[in-house]
């Protein structure tokens, strides 16, 4: 930072050029959980049906010889209302030509009387801010920046480089740093990861990889390796290996797949090989393929030694324009987790499931458009079926207004919980200027959770949000917009 | 196209005449006897003007109700509809079994044409389809010119060998269309097709001499045609490699590609499109080209695209225009609102349970799952006796097969702490929590630590 600011500082104002983006949203939303509560054995009444219950009509679950049975009743109302705000910055013109200084932040706090929303912990947070220097055969990135892969969103605190080789067919990246926890921009020391009071590290890992690509107009194969290291104990937190690869033949077809090996385990991890076929000036496209999930878990935690077990899943995808305002389409998967080697008679759990949606859009030109989409997947633990339906209607060029009706049963495999929710809702979208766009909308909640027993409760709620994007940048006619960019010519347009 | 079209036009239309009904054929073997001469009845066969049909009362001598039936039969107004040149008066010299008896057989097993007695003097015997290019036009007229031809008629020509050929579609033909010697279209051509046709495939139609040099006929479309790609575009690496074969000199992409064909994908630099032609009139649209990605363009390929296009944004250029990235580099109003649809919290359950997508990759399990279901009061709080999984009444017996399968949905839930209850050696009860593919002395190498939380500093060895 200090050098940027140096930067900054050196070169004249004029030259340096930057853009901003904001976008703020606010969100109303409630939440009704569950209170976990308890009865002495002794007041447990035996109900109609055999089973036992509260004297208030609660479903208990009691375990011989202990003095209390336990059951969950409706939790209390709680209300969050999450104010986000984002701001994605680059500055160039920085005297070097390829040098800019990119970043991405967030502010996030919660106006509701719970503090509930997820995120809001700690209020400010730092996405990526890296100082980058790129030329065509290299790219140089320092700071706060990520690496995207199969391996997932791995941030970190260091360095990144790429080269390129043979006008760019041959690529190689390598990086490493100080890590980020998965899925977020905080380090795994940071209390707010850690709202169960779980055994966390004290020092972040140590993150390095790398990948080398060969890339043809017509294919692309690559190959990665990433590992972390706890720097306190010297041992591995992941360690993984990966390739993947991308063909495209003639004729509209795509041929896709990869893998990831688990070093740490000694186990393949997720897989997957897709097939797409998307001919030309066809109505029609396609795809099928087959995968595998695995989870990975670092080695910060017991879990791997758990042994998750993958499942395979074949799937597949298609659609149609049968008459061109229409499109039909349509998707299924069917799946089967391995054998995890512990069956006993006493509970069956289910191992199978699928997946299917069926779906079309009309759309008669720019002003008016529709689509309705049905849902079913039933599989273990939670099962879901509904449908959602919505009407866009743009009376004029900068101006979408939004209706949607949306229906959804949900039924979970382990609680005695189906939940069937309706949803109307209306959304606007308006750009007031080039760099200027409002947004809201509101969505009326009528939920049951039907239960054999008290815990049945309907609760309706509304859920509203309103939001803006700015777009500023330096004041010249085009100054806002990134040099790189500016290099890409106008064209006719298509 | 050579021998072929004159010959396909005349047997074809032999085919087609001779498998029309004909309600009122005269049955010439059965008067044999009465007609020693064909001139009796053909006189215009061999006297200039004289009607090449009887007239109906030639017929009616015999068949008048007394003799024999009446029949209502007249000679037709207009000789029939083809495309030959033909006439009698051309063959004055030839006897009439010559071409309307095949060898052997009586006088009176007339057939219309026998067309090898044809070939036999035009085409050196050759078959009618194989005939010399040269001689179509001896007996046949250009298909512009065979006015009464209908349409169905046309469709009908018998398509010649050659047109069956491998390299027929794609280049064979062009070769066999110019007539080098004459500076015209080859007659073989012409006996079937006229210009329109030809520009059904040939964005260039206006600038080949040969097509110029046939005739306009849209009665011609009816024979249909199609682009076929050459085989170089088949191979894997014809989109890095067409350029180079574009430049002057190159490969002749203008046959079968306007600037609309490129603009496809060429939206930023319609300039290296300028040699070709533009759609219009007279030209064919050329064929049909689809955007394609590339393919590093992947998944995840809108998180890298920065780092590339600023790096070599003249790559970018090849098929993207400014216009493509500033609808989201600026606001803009197609930009799209989150990721999930609205009502997908409701759904998450299940979604999450069977791992639609990774959740993990954008969400950080402790930071947004817990937090959430702490809230919702969706935590185990003590010993796993709760009654959360009550629909399952012994569910803490068979919780294995759940948590290895679903185990990421569990730890929203659950710490460590919970399970370590029963499943460690020195906290709990010593339940083996090790299950399939589980190699202990690998992740102790990796990581003893980890062990050391169940095991202590007993570490077994082993599984």
């Amino acid at each position: 930072m200090a050098a940027l600011g140096g930067l900054l500082l050196a070169m004249p104002a004029q030259a340096q050029q930057y853009w901003i983006r904001l976008e703020s949203q606010v969100q109303t939303v409630a939440f009704r959980g569950v209170q976990p509560d308890s009865v002495l054995a002794t007041d447990v009444v035996i109900g109609a049906n055999g089973g036992r219950f509260t004297r208030g009509g609660f479903a208990v679950r009691c375990v011989s010889g202990q003095t209390y049975c336990s059951f969950f009743r409706p939790g209390q109302r709680r209300s969050g209302g999450p104010l986000m705000t984002t701001a994605d910055f680059s500055v160039w013109g920085l005297g070097v030509e390829g040098l800019r200084f990119k970043g991405r932040s967030r502010l996030g706090v919660d106006l509701g009387d719970s503090d509930v929303w997820p995120g809001t912990d700690p209020a400010v947070q730092l996405i990526e801010g890296y100082l980058e220097y790129a030329k065509p055969r290299v790219t140089v990135q320092a700071g706060r920046t990520h690496v995207m892969s199969r391996f997932g969103y791995t941030g970190f605190d260091g360095a990144k480089g790429t080269a390129r080789f043979l006008r760019g067919a041959v690529t190689t990246t390598l990086y490493g740093g100080w890590g980020l926890a998965y899925g977020v921009a905080l380090p795994v020391s940071s209390p707010a990861l850690n709202p169960l009071d779980e055994f966390q590290p004290r020092r972040r890992q140590l993150v390095a990889g790398g990948d080398a690509a060969w890339v043809l107009p017509w294919m692309r194969g690559r190959v990665l390796y990433e590992r972390q290291v706890d720097p306190q104990s010297d041992a591995f937190v992941s360690e993984r290996a990966g390739i993947d690869m991308v063909v495209r033949p003639p004729h509209g077809l795509t041929l896709s797949g990869g893998a990831d090996y688990d070093l740490t385990s000694g186990w393949w991890g997720s897989a997957e090989a897709t097939v797409g076929w998307s001919p030309v000036q066809a109505p029609a496209s396609g795809r099928v393929g087959a995968r595998r999930y695995r989870p990975h878990f670092e080695l910060w935690t017991i879990w791997g030694a758990f042994n998750p077990v993958p499942y395979r899943a074949l799937f597949g995808s298609v659609s149609v324009v049968p008459w061109q305002p229409i499109q039909l389409r349509a998707r299924a998967e069917t799946y089967a987790f391995d054998e995890t080697e512990t069956d006993i008679a006493l509970v069956d759990v289910e191992r199978t499931g699928w997946r299917v949606g069926l779906g079309t859009t009309f759309r008669r030109n720019r002003a008016l458009g529709a689509s309705v989409d049905y849902h079913i997947e039933l599989g273990p633990g939670a099962s879901s079926l509904g449908f959602d339906g919505r009407v866009t209607w743009s009376p004029i060029d900068d101006l979408d207004l939004t209706g949607s009706v949306a229906n959804l049963k949900r039924a979970l495999e382990f609680r005695f919980n189906d939940a069937d929710v309706w949803q109307y809702g209306a959304a606007v979208e308006y750009s007031a200027t080039e760099r200027l766009r409002l947004y809201g909308g509101a969505f009326y909640y009528d939920e049951r959770r039907d239960r054999g027993d008290a815990a049945s409760f309907a609760w309706n709620q509304v859920r509203a949000h309103a939001g803006l994007r700015v777009v500023l940048g330096s004041p010249a006619d085009q100054g806002s917009i990134h040099p790189a960019i500016l290099r890409v010519p106008e064209g006719g347009g298509r | 196209m050579k021998p072929i079209a004159a010959v396909l036009a005349l047997l074809s239309l032999t085919a087609i005449l001779a498998a029309r009904p004909s309600p009122q054929a005269f049955d010439h073997e059965r008067h044999a006897r009465l007609f020693p001469s064909c001139d009796q009845c053909h006189a215009g066969a061999t006297t200039a003007g004289a009607a090449l049909l009887p007239s109906p009362a030639q017929c009616a001598v015999c068949h008048n109700d007394q003799i024999r039936p009446r029949v209502d039969w007249a000679p037709p107004a207009e000789p029939r509809a083809g495309n030959l040149r033909f006439t009698h008066d051309a063959h004055p010299k030839l006897p009439c079994a010559m071409c309307h008896n095949t060898a052997g057989a009586e006088r009176m097993q007339v057939q219309r044409t026998v067309i090898t007695s044809c070939l036999g003097c035009h085409a050196g015997g050759a078959a009618h389809l194989e005939a010399p290019d040269a001689v179509c036009g001896t007996c046949h007229v250009p298909l512009a010119r065979a006015d009464r031809l209908q349409e169905e008629d046309i469709a009908g020509l018998p398509k010649p060998p050659s047109h069956d050929s491998a390299g027929w579609p794609t280049g064979a033909h062009g070769a066999t269309a110019w007539d080098e010697a004459n500076q015209t279209v080859a007659t073989s051509c012409a006996t079937c097709h006229a210009r329109n046709f030809c520009a059904t495939c040939h964005v260039d139609a206006p600038e080949q001499p040969a097509i110029q040099a046939l005739e306009a006929d849209p009665r011609s479309l009816v024979l249909h045609a199609e682009l076929v790609p050459p085989a170089s575009h088949a191979e894997g690496s014809f989109i890095g490699a067409h350029g180079a074969m574009s430049r002057p000199g190159g490969i002749a992409c203008r046959t079968c590609h306007a600037q609309e064909s490129c603009r496809t994908c060429h939206t930023g630099l319609p300039g290296i499109t300028d040699s070709l032609a533009v759609r219009g009139d007279g030209r064919a649209a050329g064929a049909q080209t689809r955007r394609r990605a590339p393919a590093n363009h992947t998944p995840e390929w809108k998180e890298r695209h920065g780092v590339e296009a600023a790096a070599r944004p003249e790559t970018c250029a090849t098929c993207h225009v400014r216009q493509d990235c500033l609808d989201c580099h600026r606001p803009s109003a197609a930009a799209a609102a989150g990721y999930h649809q609205p009502l997908f919290l409701a759904r998450h359950p299940a979604a999450a349970y069977a791992r639609q997508s990774d959740c993990s990759d954008c969400h950080n399990a402790g930071q947004f799952c817990a937090t959430c279901h702490q809230a919702a009061g969706l935590v185990a709080t003590d010993v796993l006796g709760a009654a959360y999984h009550d629909a399952k009444r012994v569910f803490i017996f068979g919780h294995g097969e759940a948590a290895r399968q679903s185990l990421e949905s569990c730890v929203s839930c659950h710490t460590e702490r919970d399970c370590l209850l029963c499943h460690s050696v020195v906290r709990g009860r010593g339940f083996n929590p090790h299950g399939p593919g589980f190699d202990a002395d690998r992740l102790r190498r990796k990581n003893a630590q980890m062990c050391t939380v169940c095991h202590g500093a007993a570490i077994p060895r082993g599984n």
